[in-house]
């Protein structure tokens, strides 16, 4: 009977064609072949518009290699990979695991009310445990369980009477229930924390899908427990302490307001921005900064006033701002490339001046605490300093990167131990991929990770980096004609944790909500924080832990905008060690643009604890006056007057204004004054400046970079910036021999400095 | 991608009659089975053709049965929650292109009709199914098993 059904039932339908069918497949597979064709140069664009990158990822997650189900899930991202169950067992879908170690049996129970445990033993051991998932049977958590929170998921917790003890995970209708005959509570606990480091043990939904799914660990070892060889056991992310963040619009904005930010950094001194004003009418070059995130100046308008803002960076211990000539204010009209982009440094955010040669193409450039970045303009090509003047070819030991895009604007993130850079490569068949590497020395050689699910903004996290894909649906890119919601296709970002430890990028089960742009991310201390774009255009700020990435909406930051229409475009976000800012992409909150700043209560560095390890004040005095006197005697030789630049760290020596105003004079009246002092335009560095900095520092990396490493990996021995005196001076004992050699070059290059000074004097 | 080749059109057109029948059998009531093969052909086109693929209509099936799959996922915790609540009410889904009294069949999940119906219809073991669908046959087994139980629970199915 059943088969007569199935006859019938195999006959349903109107047919078709097959062979419309066939053609209609046909075209279609043409179109989205084309569609990947544009994807590589819709990743270079994603540089500047995060949007994209979204699209592109999409595009991925639909290219995916199997005939098509599964296809989004993790397994396509990255090997090894145990997927525990999907939600959709109910449907008739199994538990699945698969890599299990040599020893161990799998079986299959069906529980009834549509419950499946899949059992796992080990004979050899007399070793066995559980992992079981159902829907709707909240009540079969034992209410006499005690009820812990482990790895960011709440455990309801039971010890039977055998000894067997079991976890129960509990969402709103779905449940994960893992456990085992013989486990030591202990080992569960490592067992639970083990799972929900590896892959997160909590359940959500899949983006773009209804599908709940349950990630373990990639090492099934961890899944299956008991087996505490530390060599296929992950580690448990160390619980961090959380971040109590209170958030605050700040109205001291100044001319922010009526400017748009496209970019803003942290560095030592506070905050930079960068974007463009319009008070006159014309477009105007911007460079804010503030201390605290809430007040801001624009100290240097006169500087960048005619120029465009191309990128801003910080390392460790200045601020660099990429830029060049804005044609629109010489009345060439938009478009027009000046070629004459230009390098500007600040040590302090407020007193900027041009750092080096010319650059003539713009570059954009990205800093990573004791080294600068840049990608010339030819694709496959890096470069790091460690001054902004001297650049060197960064080295990829493991391959080519002949056709490859560096995407320092957005896809940079770094801690004390490493750099993480996305972009995408091209090889030699022109075939395409999304990838991120990483460095380890201060970006002087780079080396690629297994290739990512997309291109997305980045962050770090304990053990690895996120990258948060946005969102999964190509559609969702799609303009309508609405006229109150020109972006009407909305899904939840993807959001992929890569675990240095396996090599392998996951899908992380939790994701902020519905957003139809690209979400900047910045890490505040143990949190990571995102500015995310509505369906509506309003802006909210969602906030995860970094150890468990669980996103939560912070609703008293939503701001709406004053309209629907236009691109929703991104925010701009920059985190410091206790505060993040974030701005509005565009003056839509009651026609202005908007700041938003979040103070965590974690205690600020006291840079007091750090003198073991950073330069003193009398040695940025020296070193400067120094240079300035032997610039001054390199121009004099060469028969130019020449003032001495400003000297920040003394606050001596007159304003940049007087000065800049001095030597445009000074320009003008001698046309090689400026590449006697900089360099000529085709040298790869700095005539007098770079003569005297060279004299002062000597060859090779100067010695304040060298303490800027140095403080820097201490912050991250101390598991963020919560430094105290303990343990700054457990860890200068420690690196007594390396805190050693760096405080003697210091001292050197203070003692060169003293004498150059000392000998130039009367 | 440009134009098949002449070898492969005839194999996709071999293919198709068997797999058409399948995707009815195991597309939800929603879509249309020839819509379900024509997504799977694009899967195949998307990557890479048909070189690398040694049984193009064990290859189409499976693609077929993922879809249909995920289909039914989007819909699953509604369905669920639903059939828990059965009440002999409409759903909300339109099934009018299924045969009237074959509805019994629709509250199986894919998976289960595909494999009662290559079992039963086209006769083949389990193992074989396993194979064709890329699954171990001990699941193939615990499948059919529990088709058959859930067929004899609604609807007094004999098999």
């Amino acid at each position: 009977m059943i088969a007569d059904d199935l006859e019938r039932l195999a006959e349903r339908g109107p047919h078709h064609n097959p062979d419309d069918v066939v053609a209609s497949a046909l075209a279609e597979s043409d179109a989205a072949h084309a569609t990947t064709s544009r994807r590589r140069a819709m990743a270079v664009a994603a540089a500047s518009l995060l949007l994209i990158a979204g699209v592109v990822a999409s595009l991925v997650a639909r290219s995916g290699g199997d005939p098509g189900g599964i296809a989004s899930s993790p397994t396509s991202v990255g090997e090894p990979y145990t997927l525990l169950a999907l939600s959709s067992i109910v449907d008739g879908d199994e538990l699945v695991a698969t890599n299990l170690p040599d020893g161990w049996e799998i079986d299959d129970a069906e529980l009834g009310d549509g419950i499946i445990r899949r059992e796992f033993r080990d004979p050899a051991r007399d070793a066995a445990g559980s992992v079981s998932v159902g829907f709707g049977n909240v009540d079969r958590v034992d209410p006499d369980g005690e009820l812990r929170r482990l790895g960011g998921v709440d455990w309801y917790v039971t010890v039977q009477e055998d000894r067997s003890t079991t976890y129960t995970a509990v969402g709103d209708d779905v449940f994960l229930l893992v456990g085992g005959s013989v486990f030591d509570p202990a080992e569960l606990d490592q067992f639970v924390a083990g799972l929900r480091a590896g892959r997160p043990a909590s359940e959500t939904d899949r983006p773009g899908d209804d599908d709940v799914v349950l990630d373990a660990a990639s090492d099934p070892a961890v899944a299956v427990t008991n087996d505490t060889d530390p060599s296929t056991t992950a580690s448990p992310v160390p619980a961090l302490p959380a971040d109590n963040i209170t958030w605050e619009r700040t109205t001291d904005i100044g001319s922010i307001a009526r400017s748009q930010v496209t970019q803003a950094v942290a560095g030592p001194a506070g905050f930079v921005a960068v974007g463009m004003g319009f008070d006159d009418g014309r477009n105007q070059g911007r460079v804010w900064y503030s201390t605290d995130g809430h007040s801001w100046e624009e100290p240097a308008l006169d500087l960048f006033d005619a120029k465009v803002i191309d990128t801003v960076a910080a390392t460790s211990d200045a601020y660099f701002v990429v830029a060049y000539t804005n044609t629109d204010r010489l009345g060439l009209g938009e478009g027009a490339n000046p070629a004459d982009a230009q390098l500007f440094r600040s040590i302090d955010g407020r007193n900027w001046e041009p750092w080096g040669d010319p650059w003539g193409e713009a570059q954009v450039i990205g800093g990573v605490g004791g080294a600068l970045l840049r990608s010339p303009s030819q694709s496959g090509s890096l470069e790091w300093s460690a001054d902004g003047i001297t650049w060197t070819a960064a080295e990829f030991p493991d391959s080519g990167v002949d056709g490859s895009y560096f995407n320092l604007r957005g896809g940079l993130a770094y801690t004390a131990d490493a750099i993480y850079l996305t972009g995408s490569t091209t090889d030699p068949s022109d075939e395409f991929s999304f990838a991120v590497w990483s460095s380890d020395d201060n970006g002087r050689s780079w080396h690629q990770l297994t290739a990512p699910p997309g291109l997305g903004t980045i962050a770090t996290v304990p053990d690895g980096v996120v990258m948060i894909i946005n969102p999964s649906d190509p559609d969702c890119a799609a303009v309508t004609t609405s006229p109150d919601a020109q972006w009407t296709c909305t899904m939840r970002p993807a959001v992929y944790r890569y675990d240095t430890r396996t090599a392998t990028w996951a899908l992380n089960p939790n994701q902020p909500g519905e957003t139809v742009s690209g979400l900047p991310v910045a890490r505040l201390n143990n949190t990571l924080v995102v500015a995310l774009i509505e369906p509506s255009k309003a802006l909210t700020i969602w906030t995860a832990p970094v150890d468990s990435l669980e996103w939560s909406e912070q609703t008293s930051t939503r701001l709406a905008y004053a309209d629907n229409t236009g691109s929703p475009g991104t925010a701009a976000i920059a985190a410091s060690d206790n505060t993040v800012v974030v701005f509005t992409e565009d003056r839509l909150v009651d026609e202005q643009t908007a700041i938003i700043v979040g103070r965590s209560d974690a205690p600020s560095s006291n840079l007091s604890l750090l003198d073991a390890v950073r330069p003193s004040q009398q040695y940025f005095v020296a070193v400067w006056d120094a240079r300035e006197v032997v610039i001054g005697e390199c121009m004099n030789q060469q028969g130019f007057d020449y003032r001495p630049r400003p000297n920040d760290a003394a606050a001596t020596g007159g304003t940049w204004d007087d000065w800049n105003q001095w030597k445009n004079e000074q320009t003008a009246s001698h046309p090689s004054f400026e590449s006697a002092l900089q360099g000529r335009p085709d040298a790869q560095a700095g005539g007098c400046q770079l003569e005297a900095y060279r004299a002062v520092h000597g060859p090779g990396e100067e010695a304040y970079s060298k303490a800027a490493t140095l403080e820097n990996e201490l912050r991250a021995h101390a598991g963020g910036l919560d430094l105290d005196q303990t343990t700054v001076d457990q860890w200068v004992a420690e690196h007594a021999e390396e805190v050693d050699r760096v405080n003697a070059e210091l001292d050197e290059e203070l003692q060169t400095a003293r004498r150059i000074i000392q000998n130039s004097t009367p | 991608m440009g134009e098949l080749s002449r070898d492969d059109r005839q194999r996709l057109l071999t293919a198709y009659p068997p797999v058409r029948r399948f995707a009815a059998v195991v597309g939800s009531a929603d879509v249309s089975p020839d819509d379900l093969v024509h997504d799977a052909i694009v899967a195949v086109l998307k990557h890479g053709g048909f070189d690398h693929i040694d049984d193009l209509e064990a290859y189409l099936r499976r693609a077929v049965l993922n879809r249909a799959a995920n289909e039914r996922r989007r819909l699953g915790r509604r369905r669920l929650a639903l059939v828990r609540a059965r009440s002999g009410a409409d759903d909300g889904h339109s099934r009018d292109v299924y045969p009237s009294d074959l509805a019994h069949l629709t509250e199986l999940e894919p998976r289960g009709r595909a494999v009662l119906y290559l079992h039963y219809v086209e006769g083949r073991s389990f193992e074989q199914i396993a194979e064709l669908l890329d699954l171990r046959s001990a699941s193939v087994r615990q499948t059919a098993n529990r088709a058959r139980r859930q067929l004899r629970l609604t609807e007094g199915v004999t098999t």
